[in-house]
């Protein structure tokens, strides 16, 4: 009897871990495929999904937006100002996930081309672009927490299915953790099918390879920059949205899921999409494990002693780039 | 009087440029012409601006001073629209992309224009860089990485042709190669030349440049030195010395 419900315990905590880890894989993969072209770590990636969150759950309960509009006075005419509420109205998941996609797509975009693109054109060292990511996601950070406040806020329910499907050996499995698991494949396989099969996909992995010589095969570097940060936005919001839906939304969620997509893909080996996933899979299956077996509390616990034994073990993580330049 | 428009009967031209970085004047006032169908080469010692001047022409580091002409055109400031205008690069150290196939190398070396021309096209021309360098088309699945040296500098010029330049420009392109492999792509070069494209090439190896080239520019420390065809400059005794490492007669 005993040995049965672990092994039910054992079967939900996988199918829980690698919903999780797929999810963590959406922003990982993005976070990785930034460091792939420009070699920094991205600390702003996490906001990208705050971002996308908080587009989604605006969307879906409906907000109104204070237009503030003056004209100042001078000379013979007086000024005046126009202020009203323009009210959104609530729309349905899949306009507010477009919506929340888009976004973040543009967000991303943003912030390489005023943040990035600035220090990128006058210096090589990539210092600066990491202490300028940090310095984004704390704008993002406050930003939320100026307009919308620092409260946790949940997707009104029913936002996904949440029946719950009773498998053999009594596992049960939450409909809304399966929806996850197969959004993250569609979005990882679209991404795959992108850089596969068609012409800037082409140029992005000869980017990751050499971005100067990619330049030099005509391609618009900036172009590429700009595509490149829309994605990673896009595939964080979706990640954002599924995590706002498992667990709550607030300003700081960014920061903690960036660590762990940081730690996924340093699992996986940095810059490496593949090694990305594998990561975010591992340390999905590892949260959940631990959770189930040990107790919630030493999850991060675990994450963390998984990344100091892969630094110490395989320091260039699973898929890690391998120099072999021939001179 | 300056005129805006430059009629030439040069393809390309640069006039009076001047690159530094910071306080290095790397460049300091180099003219330059290409006629239509010529090999020119540009040769000089380690840091006498050879690749400087190269970047300067495709756009990968800044002018302080001077422009570039395509036919009388001013080429325009960033790399990917020099490729567009018709000027293509084989970078110093062949920078192959070496997780990319070969295929893929050649296919990305396309990029600039297969909106333009179609995928038709890419294909003939594909057939036309494996009838110059048919060990490409033996390893066409290969991840480029796995090449030797000199299949990888075959595939570096293979994927600058895939852009159609009027001309092609080649930095270094002997660097690090054996002998008899160099004796291949000199020849090869001279081929890819005889079918219309104008060739521009930066080396250290002075012997095989002059032997390749109809004209030479001597370059040192950012100022020309000598001009001349090339012929002359293999005889001219001060060449001779400095560049061939031959004394005497």
């Amino acid at each position: 009897m005993g040995i049965e419900v672990q092994f039910s315990t054992l079967f939900q905590q996988i199918i829980n871990g690698l919903s999780l880890g797929s999810v963590y894989a959406l922003i990982a993969v993005g976070y990785s495929l930034v460091y792939s072209i420009l070699s920094f770590s991205n600390f702003a990636h996490g906001g990208f999904l705050v971002v996308g969150g908080y587009i989604c759950y605006g969307l879906l309960a409906g907000f109104s937006v204070n237009i503030l509009f003056t004209v100042p006075s001078f000379w013979w005419f007086s000024g005046f100002s126009v202020d009203f509420l323009l009210p959104v109205p609530s729309v349905n998941i899949w306009l507010a996930g477009a919506g929340a996609l888009a976004g973040a797509g543009l967000i991303a975009i943003l912030t390489e081309r005023f943040a990035y693109k600035p220090i990128r054109e006058r210096t090589s060292i990539t210092l600066y672009l990491l202490i300028a990511s940090m310095g984004i996601s704390i704008v993002i950070e406050n930003i939320f927490v100026i307009i919308v406040g620092g409260r946790f806020r949940a997707l009104p329910p029913n936002t996904f299915p949440s029946k719950l499907f009773t498998l053999i050996g009594g596992v049960t499995v939450n409909a809304s953790d399966i929806l996850s698991l197969v959004f993250a494949v569609f979005f990882l396989g679209g991404l795959q099918l992108f850089l596969n099969r068609t012409r800037w996909g082409l140029a992005i992995r000869a980017a990751a390879c050499d971005l100067r010589t990619a330049g030099l095969m005509g391609v618009n570097v900036s172009q590429l920059i700009a595509i490149v940060f829309f994605v990673a936005g896009l595939l964080a919001a979706v990640g954002g949205i599924f995590l706002s839906a498992r667990y709550t939304l607030y300003p700081q969620l960014g920061g903690t899921i960036t660590t762990k997509a940081f730690v996924a893909a340093v699992i996986g080996g940095l810059g490496s999409l593949p090694g990305a996933v594998v990561g975010s899979l591992a340390l999905g299956l590892a949260e959940m494990l631990t959770a189930g077996f040990i107790s919630s509390q030493m999850r991060d616990l675990v994450v963390f002693s998984m990344l100091v034994i892969m630094l110490l073990v395989k320091p260039a993580g699973f898929f890690g780039r391998q120099i072999s330049d021939k001179i | 009087m300056k005129l805006e428009k430059r009629t030439t009967d040069a393809l390309l031209m640069a006039e009076d440029l001047h690159v530094s970085y910071g306080a290095i004047r790397a460049l300091q006032g180099f003219s330059f012409r290409l006629q239509d169908r010529e090999i020119v080469s540009v040769i000089g010692a380690n840091g006498a601006g050879k690749s400087t001047f190269m970047n300067a022409v495709m756009g990968m580091v800044k002018r302080d001073r001077g422009e570039v002409y395509l036919d009388g055109v001013k080429l325009p400031g960033k790399s990917f629209q020099v490729v567009q205008s018709g000027l293509s690069m084989v970078p110093e150290g062949r920078r192959v992309f070496a997780p990319l196939t070969v295929l893929e190398n050649l296919e990305i070396g396309a990029f600039s224009r297969v909106a333009r021309t179609g995928r038709g096209s890419v294909r003939r021309d594909m057939e036309w860089v494996f009838s110059l360098f048919p060990r490409l088309k033996e390893r066409i699945a290969q991840p480029a990485g796995t090449l030797s040296g000199g299949e990888q500098q075959m595939l570096a010029i293979g994927r600058a042709l895939m852009a159609r330049p009027r001309v092609l420009l080649l930095d270094e392109p002997s660097l690090g190669l054996a002998p008899i492999v160099i004796q291949d792509i000199f020849k090869e070069l001279r081929r890819i030349n005889e079918e219309g494209v104008s060739i521009l090439l930066v080396e250290q190896n002075a012997r095989q440049a002059l032997l390749l080239s109809q004209r030479a520019y001597v370059l040192q420390t950012g100022r020309l030195l000598k001009e001349g065809p090339s012929k002359e400059l293999l005889a001219d005794p001060e060449i001779r010395a400095a560049y061939l490492g031959i004394k005497g007669k």
